[in-house]
């Protein structure tokens, strides 16, 4: 994260001293010799981060403020409030940092960001006043910020705090250091390590562990199968809702790849695990994900072929690449108009009456006291047999397929794995962590071969589809489809070597090391069920 | 990392002026800037209020580890930092003779720079010596300010001249018309029949004003405190046109 140019600069918080306001600290503060004051007013700053909280997790702040004379967005250090980059910004961040005009900065917030938006996760209201600290010449050795500081919640404000920033220039850090002492010293202010945003970001942060669509539902062993499984399905009902705005508002792909990977998770467990259930009750609800999850995918597709384009036009020599934008400009009409689908989809009785039906649903499904066994399982004991069954499924399919295996073969395989990874996800909890974590890793290498081979194959479905939509009289036609046909070959020629990496991968998912992996996860959960 | 050296064998034509005010525009836009004053007289440090002092003097910056990182100043303004001129520096000559491989010393002092700065702009001293074949050995753009008058205009050959002698290919001369004041004839003429061989000359032009002057009293660039004046839109036009060139 050193690649933007720019040099760390120290910033120093402080807490006012018990029972002082902003304006009596002024007051002392400006008793100190060399104290100017350069600027007051009021501003709102913005802590921005992906939905997630990608920024965050990586220690980083960023902060974007409105200020007189232009807005700058801040990337500050979480850890110790350093100021790790600045740009200046008259307008809020775009909601895709790469689009900045600033190539490092840009590149540093793609990096981090990956495909989520920048988005407002607090809003303050600062009333700021500066101060200079300047040497004999008016030169200013350090900026002196107090900050009073509300935020808002839920519409309302509410005060967070009073902040002192001390912000040395460069080359002043030894004359800088004296004027901290004095302040402390002088007014009773205290050094402030952790810093006003970083504690307000951590408080905040619980919104993003929560909108979190990673599996990380805690099983006890020994519960009972169904209160289980509802646990993981709750959970996945959950991951839905909390998506639903950001896939109504399209902030980021990622709001409806999580959405769709939810209702995957649960027509998987629903298929997986059917007979915890009554098939009468399950049956309507596996149907109506059926819908909701073909009713999505469109858009989906779309969001993937828009997402794909840059790698599209990396295969063409530099001068052909323009000729892709009539595909751009195809697929963005598309969008808009799956946009409105989906968003309709979302409003719709259908959609609602599923989500209040499935949640009560999963409220009534409690375990009787009686049924708590009715065969004597235990959560630990099904997840061990449906998990065993399926990896038996899998290898069985993988080593049926042989070089002239037709391609529906590995497409089958595909789905199977993914069955297989759903299912261990959901009861990743009740297996050891290193244990687990090194069987996903492998069954991650084999369905990156798998899952590249399907894509690879909608891809070119894809834009033989879009030939086909081009207008064939314009002018720059043929040179589309050209350009639209050297894209081809390459897939083409992808596919096949991709094919051809399929035995290897599979050698290694089913090789007698990995096969003692699983056996061993089988043989922990015996032990647990036992 | 660009280096932009705002050099002109004549005193007076307006380097301090352009190397400010760029590094200003530049740093304004996000860039991490550095602007070095090499010139003993301190012009640009004193525009930036920055004592014309470094500790270690000018021997200590070729001898000591790190030395450029050590005396580096920030401005008072975002992105924008300054090495400041020394007395000692009218001695550098001399301190640049006694050291190995002498003409290459500045570009190894701002080597370590680019892991910082987008650019670097060099405020250098009048005259041709050993201090400015260091600068043209450094530089990605040699900036020429030209006051559009057959002197210059001589000094300016005077120096294509050198450089072609030389041979130094790792810069871009830039000359542009500085000090342009329309109610001189000769101005006017000169600046609009460009002479040939000289370089190519940037069309924006910095007109003679007395608010480019008063940079001295305000001790800021003119962006500070003059932001709609001509002459502020006229650095403004010269940035973006470098930046093509860049």
């Amino acid at each position: 994260m050193t690649e933007f140019k720019s040099r760390k600069q120290r910033l120093r918080e402080f807490l006012l001293p018990e029972g002082k306001t902003a304006a009596s600290f002024v007051r002392s503060l400006r008793k100190l010799a060399g104290i100017r004051r350069a600027s007051a007013g009021k501003y709102d700053c913005v802590l921005y981060d992906s939905f997630d909280g990608r920024a965050y997790a990586q220690n980083v702040l960023l902060s974007w403020v409105d200020r007189e004379g232009g807005g700058i967005l801040q990337a500050l250090s979480a850890r110790d409030t350093a100021l790790l980059w600045e740009q200046p910004m008259k307008k809020p961040p775009p909601r895709f940092g790469s689009t900045i005009d600033r190539p490092d900065k840009a590149a540093w917030l793609e990096r981090c960001m990956g495909l989520r938006a920048l988005l407002p996760a607090i809003k303050l209201s600062v009333k700021r006043q500066t101060f200079r600290w300047t040497d004999d010449e008016d030169k200013t050795r350090a900026w002196i910020h107090v900050e009073d500081t509300e935020i808002s919640t839920g519409g309302e404000w509410a005060h967070a705090g009073v902040r002192l920033v001390i912000e040395p220039l460069r080359g002043y850090a030894s004359s800088v250091k004296r004027l901290e002492d004095r302040i402390v010293h002088d007014t009773g202010a205290r050094i402030d390590l952790e810093g006003l945003f970083a504690r307000l970001m951590e408080r905040h942060s619980i919104e993003f562990a929560r909108r979190s669509a990673k599996l990380n539902v805690v099983l006890e062993p020994e519960m009972e199968p169904r209160a289980a499984i509802v646990k993981v399905l709750t959970f996945l009902a959950d991951v839905m809702e909390v998506n639903e705005e950001g896939v109504m508002a399209a902030w980021d792909t990622e709001f409806l790849h999580d959405f769709r990977v939810a209702i995957r998770r649960t027509r998987s467990l629903l298929g997986q695990l059917k007979k915890q259930f009554s098939a009468e009750d399950i049956q309507p609800f596996r149907d109506e994900f059926a819908w909701l999850g073909q009713a999505t995918g469109r858009m989906r597709d779309i969001d993937v072929y828009l997402l794909e384009i840059p790698e599209f036009q990396e295969m063409l020599p530099t001068r052909f690449r323009g000729y892709l934008m009539p595909v751009r400009d195809l697929l963005l009409k598309q969008q808009k108009v799956e946009h409105k689908k989906l968003k309709a989809v979302l409003r719709s009785k259908k959609y609602r009456d599923l989500m209040t039906r499935w949640r009560e649903f999963l409220e009534q499904q409690q375990p009787e006291p009686s049924a708590l066994s009715e065969n004597g399982a235990t959560v630990a004991t099904v997840a061990r047999k449906r998990i065993r069954a399926l990896y038996k499924r899998v290898l069985k399919e993988g080593w049926a397929i042989d070089d002239e295996s037709p391609a529906e073969d590995l497409h089958e395989l595909r789905k199977s794995c993914k069955k297989l990874r759903y299912l261990i996800e959901c009861f990743q909890s009740l297996f050891p962590a290193d244990q687990i974590g090194a069987v996903i890793r492998k069954m991650k290498q084999l369905q990156e071969n798998l899952g590249e081979f399907q894509d690879l194959d909608v891809q070119i479905d894809g834009l033989m589809g879009f030939a086909e939509q081009l207008d064939i009289d314009r002018e720059d036609t043929p040179h589309n489809l050209l350009a639209m046909g050297a894209i081809l070959g390459n897939l083409e020629h992808r596919k096949r070597e991709v094919r051809t990496e399929f035995k290897d991968r599979f050698a290694a998912f089913s090789s007698s090391e990995n096969r003692d992996r699983f056996n061993n996860l089988f043989r922990y959960a015996q032990r647990q069920a036992a | 990392m660009k280096v932009i050296a705002s050099y002109n064998i004549k005193g007076g034509v307006g380097k301090t002026a352009a190397a400010v005010n760029l590094s200003y525009l530049a740093a304004g836009e996000g860039a991490s800037t550095l602007v070095w004053d090499l010139d003993p007289q301190g012009a640009a440090s004193f525009y930036f209020r920055i004592k014309p002092k470094i500790q270690m003097g000018g021997k200590g910056l070729f001898r000591r580890k790190r030395a450029l990182e050590r005396v580096i100043k920030g401005t008072d303004f975002p992105n924008l930092d300054l090495i400041p001129a020394d007395f000692s520096y009218r001695n550098m000559d001399l301190i640049l003779e006694g050291l190995r491989n002498p003409q290459n010393r500045i570009r190894k002092l701002l080597k370590p720079m680019a892991r910082e700065y987008d650019y670097v702009f060099i405020d250098c001293p009048p005259s041709i010596s050993l201090v400015s074949e260091n600068v043209f050995k450094a530089a990605n753009i040699l900036l020429v300010p030209t006051i559009p008058t057959t002197l210059s205009l001589r000094t300016l050959d005077q120096l294509v001249t050198f450089i072609a002698k030389r041979g130094y290919r790792n810069f871009t001369l830039l000359p542009f018309f500085s000090m342009v004041d329309r109610r001189k004839n000769i101005h006017r003429l000169i600046t609009k029949h460009r002479p040939m061989g000289m370089g190519k000359f940037l069309d924006s032009t910095i007109p003679y004003a007395s608010i480019v002057e008063r940079m001295g009293t305000e001790r800021a660039p003119l962006e500070v405190y003059a932001r709609s004046s001509p002459a502020a839109g006229a650095f403004r036009s010269l940035w973006l046109e470098l930046k093509t060139r860049l």
